[in-house]
């Protein structure tokens, strides 16, 4: 069937048919060529970044390749056991114990205050919100001292506490907002609904809302979940004990001025600190891309 | 009548332990920041003292370099900063501008030995006649070189500026990014300072009234020097520096010096080993005598303390934080195991044991010596506040770029930077 129709064509037809395609080839290939060489840019320091954990700490600073001619694991092997009376496992342990709880209470509370912004009308409703964005835009410089004495009236010092009880009170401004601009982007039916239905509004939230902000509160945690991750002076200014580090304090634990430092160590245990931020967000890829890319739709 | 040397042996134990509970040991926290092998050999030395004296433990607060003066800023304005502190000598006036940031440590004599620190390096400490900190070791500015390098031009390692002018021209004929002298971030400062304080005898600002102590013409002096410098191809300028990979990368990070292309440098000693290692079994770094300027009028060293122990004016364990810093500076044990850890101690005992155990590189040693036997006309803290840093690092740069003349920069260094220690001292 098919040879017929093309032996129907006339040559010369064929010869443009082919022509097109070819220079379709052409032009796809320039394209992905172009495409190829900045992602490969882009990706480049990431590359050098693992290729330069296998390296000797002279070959760092002297080749500009990411291979290294002579691969090592000395950096993993010195590197996890740390100068410390630690191994680098500890402190991995150490940043889940803080993550977790602080995505949790991150997620309950943005949502309850989503939530209230979103669906009801109270009295001093719009200064309340601009309270809100008011935190938005406010430096995190001008509240440093002041919380740091509040957390030290109520003894919480070295300990996870002021990282953990905070996220509880909604103070990520950001995700709260986020949380709205999902919220009026959906329509009210389903909740009045089930209102008619007898719900009441707490119901609503667990049956309704929740579910369909699931995308959003996916961002939201992992969101949470990254910034935590490299939070530095968060956990620098609260925890005084080596034992309670994270590794984002580990990880610069070696870094001094007058004393020469192993970069591959520190590179080593760099590589092994992206893994958790990784996975986590490839695993969660589908709903972080949808709860970003559908706030502030309109309904 | 078996099991009565037993029961009395129980009865003595409940009582030995209920009198061992009752003097419950003294727990105090220790800070300092630095790098793995300082962490390793503090640590070391801490378990020996509590070992030691087993009335007192120690809680260990340590980080890296980066972030450790906003922790110890936020715990100084909340009064929970630790015991025991490192402090970086700069920091001084920041946290102690009339002498009452931290605890007067001439009353804390008894246990702790200050003969083993000369007048002049508590000096660097004291402020409204009270002892701020303990300096741990003193450091200072000494030019070092890479032998390799000048053999290459055909020379030996430069005994004097002349020396260093003239090797400029045979580094060329090496190739045209070879130089004999390198400048990192604010090294250029650094040498036109040198120049201007072995001309005048005098620090650049004054460090008991805390002004600027030079003239104009003083200052516009030493940044002539330094433009001749530039344009005679001893040194790059900012703009080939910046090519390199930034002004601010220093020496152990920039592929020319690890490849010999730079011949030396004026560095504060204490980084030695830093610069020294990337280096390689091939090529050394050799510190030499202060290199003399024609009609210099003293040797001009720059020479200050490192850092400092200082002990927290709200801390309740004020004798037990003397007694483990004693242990620290004084005690052969603790020097045995810290060794050089954070310079060579400026304590006397401990310096001397360090040589004579060949615990100390023999060429640091040798810079070591440079500094401490020659004269260096007193630092004012304030030289390296980090306000007039950047007026240093910005009014070089311009002069680099020719942006500004010789004289308009000098005119910049004096006059604001005048205003920037009035309102610092204020």
């Amino acid at each position: 069937m098919h040879k017929t129709l093309v032996s129907q064509v006339s040559p010369e037809a064929l010869a443009e048919m082919r022509r097109t395609e070819r220079r379709q080839q052409i032009n796809a290939a320039i394209r992905y060529a172009i495409l190829i060489a900045c992602g490969f840019a882009m990706i480049y320091p990431l590359l050098w970044l693992v290729g330069a954990s296998f390296k000797s700490n002279r070959e760092i600073f002297t080749e500009i390749g990411f291979l290294p001619l002579a691969p090592t694991f000395e950096g993993y092997v010195e590197g996890w056991k740390t100068s410390t009376e630690y191994t680098f496992g500890r402190f991995f342990l150490n940043t889940f114990v803080i993550l977790i709880p602080k995505v949790l209470a991150t997620a309950f509370s943005s949502v309850l205050v989503a939530y209230g912004f979103a669906r009801f009308e109270f009295p001093g409703k719009k200064l309340l919100f601009a309270v809100l964005i008011g935190t938005l835009l406010l430096p995190n410089v001008v509240t440093r001292i002041p919380q740091y004495l509040l957390f030290r009236e109520l003894g919480w010092l070295d300990s996870y506490l002021p990282l953990w009880v905070p996220q509880l009170f909604a103070v990520d401004a950001f995700f709260v907002f986020m949380l709205i601009q999902f919220l009026r982007g959906i329509p009210r039916d389903m909740e009045e609904a089930a209102m008619i239905d007898g719900c009441r509004p707490t119901q609503v939230l667990i049956h309704i809302v929740i579910p369909i902000l699931k995308p959003a509160i996916i961002s939201v945690c992992l969101f949470q979940f990254m910034w935590s991750m490299n939070d530095f002076l968060g956990p620098l200014i609260y925890i005084s004990s080596v034992e309670k580090y994270p590794i984002a304090l580990a990880l610069k634990m070696s870094i001094s001025v007058t004393e020469s430092f192993e970069w591959n160590r520190i590179l080593s245990m760099t590589v092994l600190a992206l893994v958790p931020s990784l996975v986590v967000f490839f695993l969660a890829q589908k709903y972080f891309i949808e709860g970003i890319s559908t706030t502030g739709l309109k309904g | 009548m078996k099991w009565l040397p037993a029961v009395a042996s129980a009865v003595l134990a409940g009582l030995f332990t209920t009198t061992v509970s009752a003097a419950d040991p003294v727990e105090i926290r220790m800070s300092w920041w630095g790098g793995d092998s300082r962490h390793k050999v503090t640590q070391d030395a801490l378990k020996a003292f509590e070992a030691k004296n087993p009335g007192i433990k120690v809680k260990a607060e340590y980080t890296g370099w980066t972030g450790h003066l906003e922790r110890i800023t936020t715990q100084i304005a909340g009064g929970t900063e630790p015991d025991l502190m490192q402090i970086n000598w700069p920091w001084l006036p920041l946290f102690s501008k009339r002498g009452d940031g931290f605890a007067d440590l001439n009353e804390l004599k008894d246990v702790l030995d200050l003969k083993q620190f000369s007048p002049e390096v508590l000096k660097t400490a004291t402020i409204k006649g009270k002892l701020n900190g303990l300096p741990v070791s003193i450091t200072g500015r000494v030019y070092m070189f890479n032998p390799v390098a000048f053999k290459k031009a055909g020379l030996d390692i430069p005994k004097s500026w002349d020396d260093m002018l003239a090797a400029a021209p045979a580094f060329k004929k090496v190739g045209a990014d070879y130089y004999p002298f390198d400048t990192t971030d604010l090294n250029p400062w650094y040498a036109a300072v040198h120049y201007v304080t072995q001309m005048t005898g005098k620090s650049f600002i004054d460090p008991d009234s805390n002004e600027i102590a030079w003239t104009k013409d003083e200052v516009a002096k030493g940044l002539q020097f330094y433009v001749e410098l530039e344009d005679k191809g001893v040194i790059p300028n900012y703009e080939k520096s910046s090519a390199e990979g930034g002004t601010k990368l220093e020496l152990h990070q920039k592929k020319a010096w690890i490849e010999g292309k730079l011949g030396g440098s004026y560095e504060w000693d204490s980084v030695w080993a830093k610069f020294r290692d990337p280096l390689g079994p091939q090529q050394d770094l050799v510190p030499v005598k202060t290199l003399m300027f024609k009609g210099a009028k003293s040797e001009g060293l720059l020479r200050k303390p490192t850092m400092m122990f200082s002990v927290s004016k709200n801390s309740k364990h004020k004798k037990e934080a003397a007694i483990l810093l004693n242990y620290l500076m004084n005690d052969p044990e603790a020097v045995k195991i810290l060794g050089d850890s954070r310079g060579i101690p400026a304590s006397k005992v401990a310096a001397d044991m360090l040589v004579k155990e060949g615990l100390v590189n023999k060429q640091v040693a040798f810079a070591h010596d440079v500094i401490m036997n020659g004269d260096a006309p007193q630092l004012s803290t304030f030289f390296e506040h980090p306000k007039m840093q950047e007026l240093y690092r910005s009014t070089m740069e311009q002069l680099s770029y020719r942006k500004i003349s010789v004289k308009d920069a000098a005119a910049r260094l004096v006059d604001e930077g005048g205003d920037i220690l009035a309102k610092a001292t204020r």
